[in-house]
């Protein structure tokens, strides 16, 4: 049985465990392809238009794996939140319902457990064996899988410490990686950083941001994400405010930007939104407030399916340049 | 201590009486007007949802007529409302005004939560609280009958400026009734005078359901009148959410609730919570779909996750009880006349389709 993984969303968080997990029960994992204009406007007619567009792309991926009819079955798990009291999007609690009420889908050709470390970590755990029971597995080599699973995840999540980004890892073959190697030997060399801050699938999808990341490389800029922050020095940065921030993007990204001021490890912040997210309209606000004042340059790139390249190259280009003249000048 | 708190519909009239029985002076912020959107617009993020957008132009114009004391909601997730205050205390702070922000939510530590205890308790006798909670009670419960009671003899009334004017003076009376008795007496007394109106024959008019984000669905400044526009069009409009339903759900202490039915419903649909009422408006399109009304008005503030989400399983709703749903997501940008022709169109296929299938 093949399963097909779609190419979006919180793939770029977990992938690596995913993978591990189905492969050591013995199954064949299928990943839709990269992000295309076709895949693009698919998800678009799939959608109401006050969708945002990750959730448009992940549909687009869900139909090109259907469309193409190489998988039996979609693994698209139901995430309420990945640690405890902190929750990720509600268009994410809702994904699978739209999948299935969009695509018709009958039982068996989705899965979709729920992730939900919010309170009790065992529901997750219970869900898990279901999975397996789902997949006529034994639960003790759902265990076993899971473990791996866990090992695998960590090295994952390691190797995105040290510096790496998601889609350098993920997609090894492309000519990422090259330019990975050559800027992970010269970081020291460089001497521009700039976080560039957002959910890590408008970070990580490369057709998403017009190139974001390829862009600043370029321009021999070193970007920084939240993958790349130590927890500790988040939650550093997480001490500045009164009340917890209950969503987990939310807290990184805010742990990540604050952890700036102190640190001073960045010359500047890029924020990456989508066009109507609502968490981060809240977030960002705060955000811009505190760095306004300790006078960190900060730029707002708002994506949309509408968003053109040549818009999101003058500001970054222009961001840049300004940046490297400040420090010039100090 | 001068207390002020954000509108949402009628609360202000219940929620000044609490205030006002244990002792505090409390500051109503003006009326929603278009100041108000436009100074919350002007100093929100450009992204936030309409409510919290409202909630900072009432914030600032209580501030400038003297507040010191602002009194909010708040919550743990996963809906933004949880956290505005956190937001708007610190945009107000930058704006340079002076105040305390009272936020009443699950507390995250134990000497917070007697800390804010103490502060509203106001050296108040057990009893008094006790008073001043049944006072409460008893005007949300009165707004609440005579909000449903206008919206059921709207369409039977010729003239529809003689039953808005009734329905101010009732809610002015209500807002000075001192006692329990004399909110009862004033609600029983509101009923004859909102049914001396009613002077229209009419067979079987369309019955439209109103549903969506609770805030859109109660502040009339900020849903453009939809109830009171639909009915003057002929339609008995009932909402799935009044008052009461807001205040029994976030600020009820008590730990067990009654089970909404709506949740139920929703499932073969969406078997998850969203956050917000997102799953609840799905349920409530089935449960009204079932109870044969003739069509459904779903509202939410542009850019509100749970009621996307809600929204992109509607349609399929619609098919499968062969019912029309219109959804509307509103915001400062929307245009009254827009909106209006909209509503209009939807009443005109409403009626039809009634007429079609009288006539079959």
């Amino acid at each position: 049985m093949k399963i097909g993984i779609p190419r979006a969303l919180l793939y770029y968080n977990y992938y690596p465990g995913w993978k591990a997990f189905f492969e050591n029960l013995g199954y064949e994992v299928k990943v839709s392809p990269k992000t295309d204009k076709k895949i693009l406007d698919d998800g678009v007619k799939l959608c109401i238009d006050d969708v945002c567009l990750p959730i448009k792309i992940y549909l687009g991926h869900v139909k090109k794996l259907i469309e193409e009819n190489e998988v039996d079955t979609i693994f698209a798990p139901r995430f309420i939140g990945v640690e405890r009291k902190k929750y990720l999007c509600p268009k994410l609690f809702g994904l699978p319902n739209l999948i299935i009420n969009q695509f018709e889908l009958s039982e068996d050709r989705i899965l979709s457990p729920t992730v939900d470390l919010t309170k009790k970590p065992l529901a997750f755990l219970k869900e898990l064996i279901s999975l397996g029971n789902k997949l006529n597995c034994r639960m003790v080599d759902t265990l076993k899988s899971y473990n791996t699973a866990l090992a695998c995840q960590n090295n994952y999540e390691n190797e995105l410490l040290s510096g790496n980004l998601p889609l350098d890892i993920l997609e090894a073959n492309s000519n990422h990686s090259d330019k990975r190697r050559g800027m992970l030997d010269t970081r020291s060399m460089l001497d521009t950083k700039v976080a560039v801050l957002g959910h890590s699938y408008n970070i990580n999808d490369d057709f998403i941001n017009h190139n974001l990341i390829e862009k600043l490389r370029n321009s021999d800029v070193f970007p920084i994400t939240t993958e790349m922050i130590s927890k500790k020095s988040k939650e550093k940065g997480l001490k500045k405010l009164e009340k917890p921030i209950f969503w987990t993007f939310g807290k990184e990204i805010i742990g990540s930007a604050y952890s700036s001021l102190t640190d001073r490890e960045v010359d500047g912040i890029i924020l990456v939104v989508s066009f109507g997210c609502g968490p981060d309209s809240l977030i960002n606000e705060l955000v811009e407030r505190e760095m306004k004042g300790a006078n960190i340059p900060l730029l707002m790139i708002t994506l949309d399916e509408h968003t053109g390249e040549a818009g999101i190259n003058t500001r970054v280009e222009a961001f840049v340049e300004m940046l490297k003249r400040r420090k010039q000048a100090v | 201590m001068k207390i002020t708190f954000p509108h949402m519909g009628t609360i202000s009239i219940p929620v000044k009486a609490l205030f006002n029985e244990l002792g505090f002076e409390v500051i109503v912020p003006p009326p929603i007007t278009n100041k108000t959107i436009e100074l919350g617009v002007k100093h929100s993020p450009e992204f936030a949802c309409f409510p919290l957008k409202l909630n900072m132009g009432n914030f600032i114009e209580a501030l400038e007529d003297g507040a010191d004391t602002i009194v909010m909601g708040g919550g743990v997730g996963p809906c933004r409302f949880g956290y505005y205050s956190q937001v708007q205390k610190r945009i107000l702070t930058d704006l340079g005004y002076n105040f305390e922000m009272i936020v009443l939510e699950p507390p995250h530590s134990y000497n917070e939560f007697l800390d804010k205890l103490k502060k509203l308790k106001n050296k108040n006798s057990w009893n008094t609280i006790y008073k001043a909670l049944r006072i409460t009670i008893a005007k949300i419960d009165a707004i609440d009958k005579i909000d449903i009671h206008t919206a059921e003899v709207r369409p039977y009334c010729q003239n529809k400026s003689d039953l808005d004017n009734t329905y101010e003076k009732i809610l002015d009376r209500l807002d000075k009734a001192s006692g329990i008795k004399d909110i009862e007496r004033v609600t029983r007394e509101g009923f004859d005078e909102l049914n001396e109106n009613k002077n229209l024959e009419l067979e079987n008019p369309v019955k439209i359901a109103l549903l969506g984000e609770i805030y859109m669905l109660l502040e009339k400044r900020a849903n453009m009148g939809i109830e009171k526009y639909l009915g003057n069009l002929g339609a008995v409009v009932k909402r799935n959410v009044y008052l009461g339903n807001w205040v029994r759900e976030h600020l009820n202490p008590l730990p067990f609730r009654k089970k909404n039915p709506a949740v139920h419903a929703a499932k073969p649909y969406l078997d998850h919570f969203v956050g917000g009422h997102g799953r609840e408006s799905v349920g409530d399109a089935v449960i009204k779909a079932k109870e044969n009304y003739d069509g459904i008005v779903h509202i939410l503030p542009f850019t509100c996750a749970p009621e996307i989400i809600a929204q992109s399983l509607l349609p399929k709703v619609s098919k499968d009880y062969n019912i029309p749903i219109l959804t509307l997501s509103l915001d400062e940008h929307t245009g009254r006349l827009g909106l209006h022709t909209r509503l209009e169109a939807f009443y005109d296929l409403l009626s039809r389709r009634e007429r079609a299938t009288l006539e079959v």
